[in-house]
C-alpha cells in the first residue's frame, strides 16, 4: 500500500513546483514585460489586445474565466480599465487576485503619474483625476514596471526568484541600450510642437521633450467635432506643426482632415504592444513609435 | 442604535493607527525624579485650558517629530503594488475617509411620449386603448414621464463581501435591488443575499438604463412582472471548470407580488403565503459563453423558475421556462468601433391546479422577442425589435395581453458620451383583438457620479 501511495504523494507535492504561474494582464504591454521577466516560468494572457482601445472593452465571460484561473492579475490602473475590469474581478470568484491580495498588482503604484489632480468634472471629458494612465509610453516607467513585476513574481514563485532577477537584469540592459538609440533619434526634435489625438502621449512627450500643443479630441474621450477640427487646423498652421501623433485604434478621419489642410503628417502608430503584427515586445513598441515620429519630421513638409 | 454604537467605533479605528504611530515614534518619557512634585492637573493649573488651535499645533508638532524619526514612505521606496500612503491626509483624514465612500451614481430617465389607436376593432366593440406598454418604468401616457430616478451604490464591505443597491424614485422609493455578494468563497463559488433581480433570462437582470429600447419586452411584462422578476432571497452560483465560461445559478426568493413576481403572486402588494419552502420561488439557470475568435461572441442561457400559484387554488403550481441568446459581432481590428448584436429570448409558462394532470391539464402560455441592434460608431445606434405573446387577456397573472399579441419597434440612439444618451422609439402593435396601437417615445438619460461597470 505504501509503495502505491508514496509516488502519488510525491507527484502531488511536485506538481505545484512544476506548474507555471498563470498571469493575466489587462493589456499587452505588461504582458510583454512579464514574458520577458518570467520566461518559461509564467503563462501570460492579455485581455485587451494592442489594437483595441483599452478604455472600452467588453467584460466578456471568457475573460472572467481567465481571471478565475489566474495566480496574478496585473493592471495598468489609474482607472484605465474601470469600465471593464471590476466586473471581471468580482465575477471571477478568485479571491487570490482581488485588489489588496498578493495576486493583484496595480502597476500605477510604481510610477509617478502625470496630470494628477486634474479636474474631476466630466464636463472636461473622460477625465482621470488620479493621473494620466498611459505611463507605459515612457521607457523609464517600463523599467519600473519590470522591476515591480519581477518582485511580485518572486514573491509568488520564490523558486524562480534568481531566474526573474537575471531576466530583469537582461531586460534593463537591453532597455539601457535601446534608450540611448531612442534618445539619439528624438533629441533633434526636442521642443518641437506636436498635436496628438488623445492624451496618450503625455509621458513620451515629457521624456523626449516634445511639446504637445493641441489635441484632435476636443476633450478626452469626446469625438472630434467639425468646429474643434477647424481650431486644430488653425493651431497647426499658426505654429507650423509637422506631426499629428495618434494611436492606431482611433478613427483617423479627423487627423487626416487636419493633415489635408496643413503641411502636418499623421503618424498613425501603435500605442501598445500588439498594436501591429510587428510590435511584439516592449522594445518593438518604442522602435515603431520613435521611427514613425522621426520619419515624419525627417520628411520634407 | 446600531448607528450610534458604530460611529465611535469607526472613528476609534480610524484614529488609533495615527495615535499609535505618534506614540511609538517618540522616545519614551523619562520617569519623574523621586522627589519631584506631582504634575498639576488641568483643574489645578492656573493656565487657561487648551484651545482647539493649541491642540492642533500640539498635534502638528507631534506629527512633525514623528515624521523626523520615521518619515512616511515616499513613492520611490514603496514596495511594489502598495498604495501610496503619502497621499493620505492623516491629520484631516478626509481624503482617506472619502475614498471609503461607495461608488454613487444618479441616473435619470425622462421621456416624452405620445400614444394612439390607429385602427379600432372591426367588430366595433370598445377596446382598451391604453398603450401597449407593460413595464413599470415604461412611458405609458402621452406627455412627459419621469421613467425613473435611480441611485446606484456599490462598494466592498470587507475582504469577504461586496454590497450593491439600486434605489428607484418615481412616486415613492423602491428598493429595486440591495444585496451582498461574496468575494472569497472557494471552489469558484459565489453567493448573493438580499433583494435582487433573478437570473431568469438576459433582460430581467438589466436595469432600464442598460436597455437598448425604451419599452420592456412584452413577454417579460406578461410573465415576470412590471419590474421584471425580483424578490428577497439568496442565490448561489458556480463558475464551472470547463474550457468555456459556463456559470450555474440557483436561488430561492419570496414572491414579490404583481410588480415583481406576476406568475407566482399576481396581485400587487400581495406576496404568496409562505406556508412551506415550496412557496418560495426557485430559480435555476445555466449561462454559457463562447468566444469565436476575437470578433464574434455567443452567450446562451437556459432558465427555469418554479413556485406557487395559489391564485389558481391552494395547491396550484407554476413553472417558467426560458432560453436566451446573445450574438455579438464586434470587429476588434484597429480603428473599428462598430458592432452588431442580436438578442432573443423565448419563455413559456405552465400552470396547474392541485391534483390536475401535469401535462393534459396544464395552462400554457408564453412569448418571445428578438432584437437586432447596430452601432456604426460609439455615439450612434439603431435597432429593430419584434415582440410576440400568446396569452389570455383576462388572465389575472398576465398583463392583459391576448392571443396573437405582437409589437414591432424601431429605435435610434445618440450617445455623445457614456454618461448621456438620447433614444427615440417608435412602436406599433396589437393585443390580438383586431386593434392597432402605436407609441412614439423619446427619452433623455443622464448619469452622474461613479457607476460600476456592467457585466457582459
Amino acid at each position: 500500500m505504501r509503495t502505491l501511495v508514496l509516488p502519488f504523494a510525491l507527484a502531488l507535492a511536485a506538481a505545484p513546483a512544476a506548474a507555471k504561474l498563470n498571469v493575466v494582464t489587462t493589456t499587452q504591454d505588461p504582458a510583454a514585460i512579464t514574458r520577458a521577466i518570467g520566461g518559461e516560468r509564467v503563462e501570460v494572457t492579455a485581455l485587451c489586445k494592442g489594437f483595441q482601445d483599452p478604455h472600452y472593452l467588453d467584460a466578456k465571460p471568457s475573460f472572467m474565466l481567465a481571471v478565475n484561473r489566474a495566480d496574478l492579475v496585473i493592471a495598468i490602473g489609474l482607472d484605465l480599465e474601470v469600465g471593464w475590469l471590476p466586473p471581471l474581478l468580482h465575477g471571477a470568484r478568485n479571491p487570490r487576485v482581488l485588489p489588496g491580495s498578493p495576486g493583484y498588482l496595480d502597476l500605477s503604484t510604481l510610477v509617478k503619474p502625470l496630470e494628477v489632480g486634474n479636474s474631476a468634472d466630466r464636463a472636461q471629458g473622460d477625465v482621470h483625476p488620479m493621473g494620466n494612465p498611459h505611463y507605459w509610453l515612457d521607457p523609464e516607467n517600463g523599467r519600473l514596471m519590470a522591476r515591480g513585476i519581477a518582485a511580485r513574481l518572486g514573491e509568488l514563485d520564490p523558486a524562480g526568484k534568481a531566474s526573474f532577477s537575471a531576466n530583469l537584469a537582461a531586460f534593463e540592459a537591453a532597455l539601457d541600450e535601446k534608450e540611448v538609440a531612442w534618445a539619439k533619434a528624438l533629441a533633434p526634435l526636442a521642443g518641437q510642437p506636436v498635436v496628438t489625438f488623445h492624451r496618450s502621449w503625455a509621458y513620451l512627450a515629457a521624456r523626449y521633450r516634445l511639446d504637445v500643443v493641441a489635441y484632435v479630441e476636443p476633450k478626452p474621450g469626446i469625438q472630434p467635432t467639425a468646429q474643434h477640427t477647424v481650431e486644430v487646423i488653425k493651431t497647426v498652421r499658426t505654429r507650423n506643426i509637422r506631426v499629428i501623433l495618434m494611436e492606431n485604434f482611433y478613427d483617423r478621419r479627423a487627423p487626416d482632415q487636419v493633415a489635408s489642410h496643413t503641411s502636418a503628417k499623421v503618424v498613425f502608430v501603435p500605442a501598445m504592444v500588439g498594436g501591429t503584427d510587428k510590435v511584439n515586445s516592449y522594445f518593438d513598441l518604442f522602435d515603431a513609435v520613435v521611427s514613425g515620429i522621426s520619419a515624419a519630421f525627417g520628411s520634407p513638409p | 442604535m446600531v448607528r450610534s454604537s458604530c460611529v465611535p467605533l469607526f472613528w476609534g479605528v480610524a484614529v488609533l493607527p495615527f495615535a499609535a504611530r505618534v506614540a511609538l515614534a517618540q522616545d519614551p518619557p523619562a520617569p519623574p525624579p523621586p522627589d519631584a512634585a506631582p504634575a498639576p492637573t488641568a483643574e489645578a493649573s492656573s493656565l487657561p485650558p487648551a484651545t482647539d488651535d493649541d491642540e492642533t499645533k500640539k498635534l502638528l508638532q507631534e506629527l512633525e517629530a514623528a515624521e523626523r524619526t520615521d518619515p512616511l514612505p515616499s513613492r520611490s521606496n514603496q514596495p511594489p503594488g502598495v498604495p501610496d500612503l503619502s497621499r493620505v491626509n492623516l491629520l484631516g483624514g478626509l481624503p482617506g475617509l472619502q475614498a471609503l465612500n461607495p461608488d454613487i451614481a444618479v441616473i435619470a430617465d425622462v421621456a416624452a411620449a405620445m400614444f394612439g389607436v390607429a385602427r379600432a376593432s372591426a367588430a366595433g366593440a370598445p377596446l382598451p386603448d391604453d398603450p401597449l406598454q407593460t413595464g413599470g418604468h415604461d412611458a405609458s401616457e402621452s406627455g412627459f414621464t419621469l421613467r425613473q430616478l435611480e441611485i446606484a451604490l456599490g462598494a466592498s464591505v470587507d475582504p469577504y463581501l461586496r454590497f450593491d443597491a439600486n434605489l428607484v424614485f418615481v412616486e415613492g422609493v423602491e428598493v429595486e435591488e440591495a444585496y451582498a455578494t461574496t468575494l472569497a468563497l472557494p471552489l469558484s463559488l459565489q453567493g448573493r443575499a438580499g433583494v435582487f433581480l433573478s437570473r431568469f433570462g438576459r433582460h430581467n437582470e438589466q436595469h432600464p438604463h442598460r436597455w437598448w429600447f425604451l419599452s420592456q419586452p412584452l413577454v417579460v411584462g406578461q410573465l415576470l412582472g412590471d419590474d421584471g422578476n425580483r424578490g428577497l432571497g439568496a442565490e448561489g452560483s458556480w463558475l464551472a471548470p470547463l474550457p468555456w465560461a459556463a456559470t450555474v445559478f440557483a436561488s430561492v426568493q419570496e414572491s414579490g407580488g404583481g410588480c415583481c413576481s406576476r406568475t407566482f403572486s399576481p396581485v400587487d402588494d400581495e406576496p404568496a403565503a409562505l406556508r412551506s419552502a415550496l412557496d418560495l420561488v426557485a430559480t435555476g439557470a445555466v449561462e454559457q459563453f463562447f468566444s469565436i475568435g476575437d470578433d464574434l461572441s455567443l452567450l446562451w442561457g437556459l432558465s427555469v423558475q418554479l413556485g406557487p400559484a395559489q391564485y389558481l387554488d391552494d395547491e396550484g403550481r407554476a413553472e417558467l421556462w426560458g432560453s436566451d441568446l446573445l450574438v455579438r459581432y464586434a470587429p476588434s481590428a484597429a480603428s473599428s468601433r462598430w458592432f452588431l448584436e442580436l438578442q432573443a429570448e423565448a419563455m413559456a409558462r405552465t400552470r396547474h391546479r392541485g391534483g390536475s394532470n401535469l401535462v393534459r391539464d396544464a395552462i400554457v402560455d408564453g412569448g418571445a422577442y428578438a432584437q437586432l441592434v447596430f452601432h456604426p460608431s460609439p455615439a450612434l445606434g439603431a435597432g429593430l425589435r419584434y415582440d410576440w405573446v400568446e396569452g389570455d387577456p383576462s388572465d389575472v397573472a398576465g398583463a392583459g395581453l391576448g392571443h396573437g399579441t405582437q409589437r414591432g419597434a424601431v429605435v435610434l440612439e445618440y450617445a455623445p458620451t457614456h454618461f448621456s444618451r438620447l433614444v427615440a422609439e417608435l412602436n406599433a402593435g396589437t393585443r390580438g383583438q383586431d386593434d392597432l396601437l402605436w407609441g412614439a417615445i423619446i427619452n433623455l438619460e443622464v448619469s452622474i457620479g461613479a457607476h460600476g461597470a456592467h457585466a457582459y
